[in-house]
């Protein structure tokens, strides 16, 4: 396993550099999505400052992730020549387009992460067959679950990526969507939708639009991937907005396993207010979630939230619920205990007998809720040990 | 004597591609002049909450739209995984016997194996944010004829694309979209479980959020595009297809937008065919109408500027439309004069008036309020007269209601809507 972080600047190396990283990823706030907006640095001093601090032979990559409009095109000439002047000869992208002006018009080793899509072997068997051994990296979107990424390790020569740890986008407009003048070029926006009040995703103004990302960060445990089998991938770290502190606890869970993961998540929750999702290992009936929420050993039913004073859990059933069944109830950062569902109500909070399939209801539980907390099954994440429900949280 | 102007009749308009989310709104969009139409098949279509088509819907919908001289096009632009692909390797037999004139497509394995499989075009779904020539090239060399190009492109880029590319180019015009890249957003996915790229999209740009320094509103919901007054320009990039949004957009809102975008393209074409430029006045009026039918703000998308802050609702859809649907003609009456009323709709006012839209000419009536200008045969007939309706025993009718139907006098084509609109007339009296 083998792992690679985003560099942006020389201090960026100087803070990353004590941990075992074997690969860099460069970027430039031109030409780089989430690059942050610093300095401009038109004639890359910058990121000339950062590719002198690597060591010979080091493996490096620039992340030209952009979706290019015909106006890009002059600039991106511009890197390509500062590129092979400074040795980098490996790109990352995620343009169809500039994959195939790149295969067909450069010698650069290419890289692709194409965000969304990707989702089975023959997709990526079709770059495959067009860039050859040129091909050296695809990094598997988040949407796709551990189990396919198993199967696309098997059929793909180069090596197989995925995101370990760090935001997940999940919005980008190439539209400028907030005035400089209205909100700083980062912030925080609230769901203020019935559900969600209580929901704060953070978002950025760049040069290259809007870009918004899920109120928690995906954490991919070293465990995880020993039980699906997928010791041989290389993990992205994304600390491209983390504090050292948040790097150090992390990175201090992969580097010294097994870590108490659980007590670490709860600090960094106090200490930065970050939640984590992970994506599944466990089977299909995960792998049909395209966000994958859930934890490492259990599927959560749902969040528990406050409902106009009261605590209830606020519930979405694909098949009518089995109230005899036991779950688990974690409140955040601490240890799950035993709980039953009773009362049932509809939205009205009106009591009703059964809980039906499809419908949204409230359950009151007989345990003190903390918000935030989560409902999982007991016995295990697979839904037919949940008498056949799959519960998800309410959007 | 003025002299007549100098006439062309070499001046070629692009195709109008109008969205088809059942049999029904097939039919109603070929009546109302579309050249080709999109639907989707039971899976892979990216439209989950639309009707679709049966695959037998599917075979009546292409014989009845090739009769018309019509043309079909077929999405199958989901991203795909794994599961799919079994399933979709049998469908390309049924595909060949089907025969669409495209498919429209996003995933790049699955347009090499079309590609192998079948003759059928293929055309490059907006999925895939193609925004430069280098993507097209792309698609092109895998076997597309088509790329349906990202709405983030200006009018400047449109030009460039069309010198660097062979490849045809299709636009959207009209309707709503997404306000960020196309088949880049996972927002749904994270927040509401619904796979945006795989139709579930549950439209989360749409809600309310909040930014503790300036309030609260709908910071991500795009206005929806509307380039009926920048046709002239648009069509001067050679672009080869304009495509009307919305298989999930009611039957009246398909009948509607096929017959003004149909009105603004003749008359364009009309114009140029005299050396003469199309009539601003013209563009505007048929603009207002778009507005009159939709509750939305609207906006011209990236062709005129890169889209910004100003392309974004505010307020949402909060308003009541200038226009609604009350009804249409009724099949298999022989007088072809009966309407059937929809339900539930809430009671006609006196300061609403009752129109009936017809692609073709309406005989019997007087009272032609459009298509004369442009040449178009799409006529609008107003009804002046509400004593003119009457009821299914030959009684006069004041008031229409929920769940009947209504004779008007005149004999109607199939394609004829009966619609209500909102006006500043304060009295439009029963007549005697």
């Amino acid at each position: 396993m083998s792992w690679i972080t985003f560099l942006q600047s020389p201090e960026d190396f100087e803070q990353l550099s004590p941990f075992r990283f074997s690969h860099w990823l460069l970027e430039h706030s031109r030409f780089s999505l989430q690059a942050a907006t610093r300095a401009e640095d038109p004639h890359f001093v910058q990121l000339a400052k950062t590719i002198n601090l690597l060591p010979a032979n080091t493996s490096v990559a620039f992340n030209l992730d952009l979706i290019a409009l015909p106006e890009d095109f002059p600039d991106i000439e511009r890197l390509l020549s500062f590129l092979r002047e400074q040795g980098v000869n490996r790109i990352r992208v995620q343009d169809f387009g500039l994959f195939h002006h790149l295969r067909k018009n450069s010698d650069f080793d290419l890289e692709l992460d194409p965000y969304t899509g990707g989702n089975h072997p023959a997709w990526w068997e079709s770059f495959v067959r067009s860039a050859g051994s040129r091909l050296r990296v695809m990094h598997l979107p988040d949407q796709v679950s551990l189990a396919e990424a198993g199967r696309l390790q098997e059929r793909f020569p180069g090596q197989v990526e995925l995101l370990a740890c760090g935001p997940l986008l999940m919005y980008h407009s190439r539209r400028q969507l907030f005035d400089a003048d209205e909100v700083s070029t980062e912030g925080w926006v609230s769901g203020r939708e019935l559900q969600r009040p209580d929901q704060q995703f953070s978002w950025r103004a760049g040069p290259h639009g809007t870009l918004m990302y899920h109120n928690r960060w995906r954490w991919l445990l070293p465990q995880q991937l020993e039980n699906a089998h997928l010791n041989e991938l290389r993990l992205l770290f994304d600390w491209r907005r983390a504090p050292l502190k948040l790097v150090e606890a992390v990175m201090g869970c992969f580097q010294h396993a097994p870590a108490d993961t659980a007590e670490v998540k709860a600090h960094i929750l106090r200490d930065y207010g970050i939640e984590f999702i992970s994506p599944s290992s466990l089977g299909a009936a995960t792998d049909s979630t395209p966000a994958n929420v859930d934890t490492v050993s259990t599927t959560p039913q749902a969040l528990v939230r406050h409902r106009e004073g009261k605590k209830y859990l606020l519930l979405q059933a694909k098949s009518e619920l089995d109230l005899q069944q036991e779950y688990l109830l974690s409140p955040p950062g601490g240890e799950p205990r035993a709980a039953r569902l009773r009362h049932p109500r509809d939205l009205n909070e009106q009591p009703i007998d059964r809980v039906p399939a499809g419908g949204l209801f409230l359950i009151d539980s007989e345990a003190a809720i903390v918000p935030g907390s989560r409902l999982d099954c007991k016995v295990s994440a697979t839904s037919e040990n949940c008498g056949g429900n799959e519960v998800k949280p309410v959007t | 004597m003025t002299p007549l102007p100098q006439t062309t009749d070499s001046y070629t308009l692009p195709e109008l591609l109008s969205p088809a989310g059942n049999l029904e709104k097939l039919r109603i969009a070929i009546a109302y002049g579309a050249d080709a139409v999109y639907a989707g098949g039971p899976s892979w279509g990216l439209r989950a909450r639309a009707g679709n088509f049966t695959l037998q819907e599917l075979e009546q919908g292409l014989q009845e739209a090739h009769a018309a001289g019509c043309q079909v096009y077929l999405t199958l632009n989901s991203f795909l995984e794994s599961a799919d692909w079994g399933p979709l390797k049998e469908h390309i037999t049924y595909l060949n016997h089907l025969n669409p004139d495209a498919l429209i497509v996003s995933d790049p394995a699955l347009v090499q194996l079309l590609k192998r499989e079948t003759d059928i075009p293929l055309h490059i779904s907006t999925q895939t944010s193609c925004a430069n020539s280098a993507a097209m090239d792309f698609w092109e060399e895998l076997g597309a004829s088509r790329v349906v190009l990202a709405r983030e492109l200006s009018l400047k880029d449109l030009h460039s694309l069309r010198a660097e590319s062979g490849m045809e180019l299709e636009l959207f015009v009209q309707g709503a979209m997404c306000s960020s890249w196309s088949g880049k957003c996972t927002i749904s996915n994270y927040l509401s479980g619904g796979d945006a790229n795989r139709g579930g999209c549950t439209h989360p740009c749409r809600w309310d959020y909040e930014i503790p320094s300036s309030g609260k509103g709908q910071f991500l919901f795009s206005r929806e595009l509307n380039m009926l007054t920048g046709l002239p320009e648009l069509l001067e990039t050679g672009v080869n297809s304009l495509k009307i949004e919305g298989r999930m957009r009611s039957l009246h809102y398909v009948a509607t937008m096929t017959r003004i975008y149909r009105q603004a393209l003749d008359h364009i074409r009309q114009r140029r065919q005299q050396n003469a430029e199309p009539e601003p006045e013209l563009l505007m009026e048929l603009s207002g109408e778009v507005a009159a039918l939709g509750n939305r703000e609207y906006t011209s998308g990236s062709y005129h500027q890169r889209a910004g802050r100003e392309s974004i609702s505010r307020r949402g859809a909060t308003e009541k439309p200038q226009l609604r649907y009350i009804g249409r003609r009724v099949a298999g009456e022989p007088d072809n004069s009966w309407f059937a009323i929809t339900s539930p709709f809430d009671p006609v006012t006196t300061r609403e008036q009752l129109e009936v839209v017809s692609r073709a000419a309406i005989e019997g009536v007087s009272n032609d309020r459009s298509g004369a200008a442009s040449g178009s045969a799409a006529q609008t007939i107003i009804l002046t007269d509400r004593g003119s309706l009457s009821g299914p025993l030959g009684e006069r009718l004041q008031q229409l209601h929920p769940n009947s139907i209504v004779r008007l006098t005149g004999i109607f084509d199939s394609s004829a809507i009966l619609q209500a609109r909102k006006i500043t007339v304060p009295e439009m009296g029963p007549s005697q």
